[in-house]
């Protein structure tokens, strides 16, 4: 026997509850801001350099230990390089892909899946085949592990009072909008065919026409379409504010259309702990040429390789490093700002504020069952995504090499749930200022107030709630940025300095982190005439 | 013209008839509500009954402290106050079950103020009457009525309330009559009572509340439990997963889990003999066998009539229903005491999580799957190719598999759907019938990672199952073949989408 999703008890509960909410009792739950303190981060903004007390020498040297850091290393390894080092800041690697973990289940903090890669996404299948995820079929497809495969059902929606399966707002739309739904589903699918978008987008087709949706933003190709129906236009900005936390002004039409035309319907992986499945693979791939806890705050280019000034807060000693090789995989803005001479290239950056909660039991809700996504309709926030669907009862899904400390089952209807909200302001610094004036009682609030909605019996549920505040989360492609010069001259290497990250999309991918981290990988390679062939 | 006292007298003795009625039903809703989530009816009704009982003497006698001007105005409020709790006991009780922990002292603390209140009426009444009417006449024509009044409601209660009603709408209903008898005194009493205006806006206000409540009822009363099961209940329990319930009828006892019968002690032999005995026709093998779901023990019964089983291990979720298989009497007298066997291991755990966590080593001759049917994303799990494949990988060779499948009659694409999906992960499968009276046609996939023929002998001594009927079970008729359906995987579940389509036809 399996739970039963919905006890005669809450059935009843729920009917008869309904008109009785005012009488709930309301428990109280406490939680943390958590995250790395950002202090150091503005720190090395304003300047600081600290003496070195000591010196070292390293053939290829990462600074940054994101999914581009890691996947620059990963590369390395598969080509047997190994003598290379990687410098995160922060105490864990992974950046906005990082995973947490609390008493009841591992979670996202933020990236949480991936869509099932293409054919032509070498890179990305090659690391998915090495951790058992993708194999190749006997008719020579890729198929996929189903343990990995988002489970049914995945998404809902909720809309009125009440759940409804999906997420396109059906219930209550007029033939008008079901009208303009198709209408942009036919031109989605005319790209699609084409296969004009890919991910990564270096794959992607560069013909006149695509370049031009560069151009305008995703709001005016909309009204050029006279698609105006607001569920339409709030179904397309989900997918925006979703993928580049932005509104349909604020980014191209082209990484609008990419959204729903680059992923040719494919299916989703997505683990209890999100992309920090991915991250635990690599850094453990990587092993002790990680130093955690260590950042760059000076960089000096050399006729031959590179000089880093590397520091770590927690014992206060500096390292003078020099370097063969330097691959620099951190964000535009932190890598300006290292080294002198970088063409000028900044992308608007969003900032999000992520929280995870932890529930003692299912909060009740109507309609269709609790899914792994779910959404709001009308709310500027993206819903969240239940941390535990994808496990069997309860607890953490152990992998291999990295056992989980807790593997019994947790109580039944015991989960964890990850809430997304980007501040989607034009102007990112406010939505930046905003964030950080929050704290963690203004994070709380503003997460219950969203899913009271549609959980009238939230608070009684909830037993946990940490924050966390990405300040810098994901760069937005706005208007004329992904086919500008600049973007192309910044992923160029500078003399020994190589560069990778996920800011030389301008689009928030894992697949374009990776993409950049193995492509300055490969470029190193090259240079050292050792021998490969491209995951490219 | 008539003497106005005259014409109101008999009004009066109506108003005793509804309040008799209205009373007795509260007391029959409590009792009916409290065996049927709390299970053992007598138990519930005797003590309901003699709360009830007493509660109406407290009430006679606190009736000594109402003033004898205040009579008529008391006797509304009475009323108005019962047309309240007793109107709203049903549902409010429903939802106190539902939702809290002291569910017993709720249940005997409304069946106590409601018996209060009711005890209060008709002393209140009596002195009213009393300035019209001689004392004989008045306690003769009083008391009868409202014994009168009382067999009303008890015919009413079981043949039209509880069936055409149910319980919520019923107590809503009567409280809405008690709202009335409450509206219409303040006009019986005209010269007695004083702040009539006040008073009838009170009445009102009463009267929409539960008016309300009705409208509301009528919508969600189809959907909670009353009047759900058609027998006595006897045991009820709510564990942490499920909501177990048994009831007695003429032809033995049923189990249901969340509303849906998981068996009938009197044709669940053919049920379990055709689940288990296919399988180890086919193998050769029989040391080490696997039951997942099957808490009830009824399977492992059939499991241990084979002498060579060694040992049999029990995977199911809900430690409730293993220990009821367990300890509860009949459920242990129909399974034989079968989980007490000492070849036997019962293990509290989800069957998907235990098989992925279970070593590599550990594997079976004999693998039953006795699963609720996947009506929900929770059970559907249950019948995919990724636990499919868990579980080949703990099948000796040469093992056979035995799932439990629904009805190839009633879920011809979901029975398909299970078998295809069998087929797809690394099994050649023979899908197969029987007949069990309180399913219907039913249906079960034997399978094994070999083609493999047709079982042909069975043991002996078995009520359902023989040598000349094992043809028949794999002999499906043209109503029941194959049909095209997709695979049922964890990203998509379709399983659980056709069992809903096709289920909703017939019920």
């Amino acid at each position: 026997m399996a739970p039963l999703e919905l006890t005669r008890r809450q059935v009843i509960a729920a009917l008869l509850g309904a008109p009785l909410v005012g009488c709930t009792r309301k428990r109280r739950f406490e939680g943390v801001i958590a995250g790395a303190n950002d202090s150091l981060g503005h720190k090395l903004r304003d300047g600081f350099k600290p003496p070195a007390s000591s010196e070292s020498r390293v053939p290829v040297l990462i600074l940054g230990g994101g999914i581009a850091g890691l996947s620059a290393g990963w590369r390395l390894l598969r080509a047997g390089f190994n003598d290379f080092r990687i410098l995160e800041l922060d105490d864990v690697p992974g950046g906005t892909a990082r995973m947490g973990e609390n008493e009841i289940s591992r979670h996202p903090w933020g990236a949480h899946y991936v869509p099932c890669p293409l054919p032509h996404a070498t890179a990305a299948l090659t690391l998915l085949q090495e951790m058992g995820i993708a194999a190749k079929g006997p008719d020579g497809a890729w198929q996929f592990d189903e343990a990995s495969l988002c489970r049914a059902p995945q998404e809902r929606l909720f809309s009125g009072d009440r759940f409804y399966e999906g997420l396109w707002p059906a219930a209550g739309a007029s033939s008008e909008d079901a009208r303009q739904l198709a209408r942009f589903q036919a031109e989605v699918a005319k790209w699609s065919a084409r296969r004009a978008f890919a991910v990564p987008m270096a794959h992607g087709s560069t013909e006149e026409d695509v370049k031009a949706l560069d151009q305008i933003s995703m709001a005016d190709w909309l009204a050029q379409r006279k698609l105006d129906s607001p569920r339409l236009r709030w179904f397309v900005e989900y997918a925006t504010r979703d993928d580049f936390g932005a509104l349909l002004e604020d980014v191209s039409a082209w990484a609008g259309v990419h959204y729903f035309a680059s992923r040719q319907n494919a299916a989703f992986l997505t683990w209890p702990e999100g992309n920090g499945r991915l991250v635990a693979h690599l850094a453990q791939a990587i092993g002790p040429r990680l130093t955690a806890g260590c950042a760059a705050v000076e960089v000096t280019l050399q006729e031959r390789g590179a000089s880093v000034l590397a520091f770590t807060p927690r014992t206060g000693r500096a390292e003078r490093i020099a370097a063969g090789q330097l691959i620099v995989a951190l964000p535009r803005s932190f890598a300006s700002r290292l080294i002198p001479r970088l063409p000028a290239y900044a992308p608007p950056v969003g900032a999000w504020l992520v929280v995870n909660l932890s529930l003692s039991k299912a909060p009740r809700s109507r309609g269709f069952p609790l899914a792994w996504d779910n959404v709001l309709y009308g709310s500027r926030s993206l819903g969240y995504v239940n941390a535990v669907h994808q496990l069997d009862a309860g607890g953490c899904a152990p992998f291999p090499g990295d056992p989980c400390g807790r593997k019994a089952p947790s109580r039944p209807g015991e989960m964890v749930w990850t809430w997304y909200y980007p501040f989607t302001d034009s102007d990112p610094h406010a939505g930046r200022a905003k964030l950080s004036s929050m704290d963690w009682r203004a994070c709380a609030d503003l997460c219950i107030a969203d899913l009271r909605r549609a959980h009238p019996d939230i608070e009684e549920c909830v037993t946990r709630l940490d924050a966390w505040r990405w300040g810098h989360a994901m760069p937005r492609p706005s208007p004329g940025l992904v086919f500008s010069q600049a973007r192309a001259d910044a992923a160029k290497p500078l003399g020994d300095i190589h560069f990778a990250h996920t800011d030389l999309s301008a689009l928030p991918l894992f697949e374009e982190a990776q993409h950049h981290g193995v492509r300055a990988a490969e470029e190193i390679l090259r240079k050292r005439g050792l021998p490969f062939e491209s995951l490219l | 013209m008539r003497d106005p006292a005259r014409l109101r007298v008999p009004l009066l003795f109506l108003t005793v008839l509804i309040i008799a009625a209205c009373g007795l039903v509260y007391e029959l809703v409590a009792g009916a509500l409290a065996s049927y989530v709390l299970g053992d009816s007598v138990t519930q009704f005797s003590t309901v009954i003699g709360a009830y009982l007493s509660a109406l003497g407290l009430g006679a006698w606190l009736s000594r402290y109402i003033d004898d001007k205040d009579l008529a105005l008391r006797f509304v409020e009475v009323e108005l106050a019962v047309a309240l709790i007793g109107g709203g006991s049903a549902p409010l009780l429903f939802l106190a079950f539902a939702r809290l922990g002291w569910f017993r002292l709720l249940l005997y603390l409304m069946v106590a103020l409601i018996g209060t209140l009711v005890g209060l009426e008709v002393p209140l009444l009596l002195r009213i009457l009393r300035q019209r009417l001689e004392l004989k006449e008045l306690v003769a024509r009083v008391l009868s009525v409202d014994y009168l009044g009382a067999l009303v409601g008890s015919l009413l209660f079981p043949i039209l309330l509880v069936p055409r009603l149910g319980l919520v709408r019923t107590s809503l209903a009567f409280g809405l009559l008690n709202g009335i008898v409450a509206l219409w005194t303040t006009y019986l009493f005209d010269v007695e009572l004083p702040g009539k205006a006040a008073l009838r806006v009170r009445c009102f206000a009463v009267l929409a509340l539960l008016g309300l409540a009705l409208a509301f009822a009528s919508r969600i009363t189809s959907l909670t439990e009353d009047g759900m099961y058609a027998d006595e209940i006897f045991y009820a329990r709510q564990s942490a997963y499920q909501r177990i319930v048994m009831t007695r009828g003429r032809a033995g006892f049923q189990l249901f889990l969340d509303g849906n019968l998981q068996f009938a002690s009197a044709d669940e032999y053919r049920y379990h003999e055709a689940l288990v005995h296919p399988a180890f026709a086919v193998t050769q093998r029989h040391g080490e066998v696997l039951v997942l779901g099957g808490g009830d023990g009824l399977a492992v019964r059939e499991i241990l009539k084979h002498g060579d089983v060694a040992h049999v291990t029990l995977v199911d979720l809900d430690p409730a229903m293993t220990n009821l298989a367990h300890d509860v009497e009949p459920v242990r007298a129909l399974n034989g005491d079968s989980l007490r066997d000492p070849r036997v291991t019962v293990i509290n755990a989800d069957a998907m999580a235990w098989l992925a966590d279970a070593p590599a080593s550990s594997s079976f001759d004999i693998v039953i799957a006795d699963f609720p049917d996947p009506n929900n994303f929770s059970l559907g799990k249950l019948y995919t190719t990724r636990f499919y494949a868990l579980l080949r990988k703990h099948l000796a060779a040469g093992g056979a598999l035995s799932v439990q499948s629904t009805s190839p009659l009633f879920a011809r694409k979901s029975f398909w759907c299970i078998a295809r999906t069998i087929e797809k992960s690394g099994f050649s499968v023979r899908p197969y019938h029987a007949f069990v009276p309180s399913f219907g046609e039913w249906g079960f996939v034997l399978a094994k990672a070999q083609p493999f023929a047709q079982p042909t002998e069975t043991l002996p001594g078995l009520r359902f199952l023989s040598d000349a009927m094992l043809p028949v079970l794999f002999a499906l008729s043209p109503d029941m073949a194959r049909v095209d359906a997709e695979i049922n995987r964890l990203d998509n579940q379709v399983l659980v989408q056709y069992y809903e389509g096709e289920w909703r036809r017939w019920n």
